[in-house]
């Protein structure tokens, strides 16, 4: 888990370092996920129904949603989750060799959508439309929209 | 393109979740011994490790884009023009690929 070594040593892979202090190790290994060292009894409930999580790491985990809290689950394509888990890891979806393949595949009259269809995939569980100029512009003109009934509301008898 | 997770409600989730974490991080700092400083961590953690994760697949898709180019243009096929424009939209997608509130900095 990327946030506890994170927590332990203060630096992440692509060199941040951290100003905080550091957590021991010995939280994570004596408490996020030890049976026999469990939080209080009657904390307040993970989400609304939840048992009494007693572990730390159940209760992190329960965050991201389960059979019996949907909430917070993104039901997606099972192979855009792959690719999602694999960018979340800082790993290539899909060896690059592979993706040659594809191309020199679709250059001998083989289907292009085969490595297109791909590069979208990879692009579209980051591409957010609020990231996007349009979607800033969408904002704004709405924002403008009471203003624009207020004059035409003055405008018409 | 698929318009998997292109949607505001969508960012208003994952947000949803960060927080989440976080409160849990707060209800272990009072209630474990040696916990203190979690939930800050998580807000520095999260940040960084968001942006890195937003640059690696940036990095990614422009390297996957420069590989086809490379092929295209080295055999010149009959629709090698066609595809230089689709590439070209992909590519002008590649600057969205960020976290909603995590921009790279």
């Amino acid at each position: 888990m990327k946030f506890a070594e994170y927590c332990v040593t203060n630096a992440l892979d692509n060199g941040v370092t951290s100003n905080i202090r550091a957590i021991s190790a010995a939280w994570f290994n004596m408490v996020f996920n030890n049976p026999k060292n469990l939080l209080p009894a009657g904390l307040p409930p993970a989400f609304p129904e939840a048992p009494d999580y007693r572990m730390p790491i159940d209760r992190v985990f329960a965050m991201f949603g389960n059979t019996k809290w949907l909430e917070p689950f993104v039901l997606a394509d099972s192979g855009m989750n792959e690719i999602k888990g694999k960018l979340a890891g800082l790993k290539p979806p899909k060896n690059s060799k592979n993706f040659e393949v594809a191309v020199l595949n679709s250059i001998s009259g083989g289907d292009l959508a085969q490595w297109m269809g791909y590069l979208h995939k990879v692009i579209s569980p980051l591409a957010f439309y609020l990231n996007r100029f349009e979607f800033h512009l969408l904002i704004f003109v709405y924002s403008l929209l009471p203003c624009l009934l207020t004059l035409i509301d003055l405008r018409w008898p | 393109m698929f318009t998997y997770l292109n949607r505001p409600e969508m960012a208003v989730n994952f947000h949803t979740v960060i927080a989440n974490i976080r409160a849990q991080l707060v209800l272990f700092e009072a209630n474990t011994v040696g916990g203190a400083g979690l939930a800050d961590k998580w807000d520095e953690f999260i940040r960084a490790y968001l942006q890195e994760v937003a640059r690696y697949s940036q990095t990614y898709v422009s390297d996957r884009i420069s590989q086809a180019t490379f092929y295209y243009v080295r055999t010149f096929p009959a629709n090698a023009q066609q595809v230089y424009l689709a590439l070209a939209d992909i590519a002008a997608d590649i600057p969205t690929m960020q976290f909603p509130g995590y921009p790279l900095t």
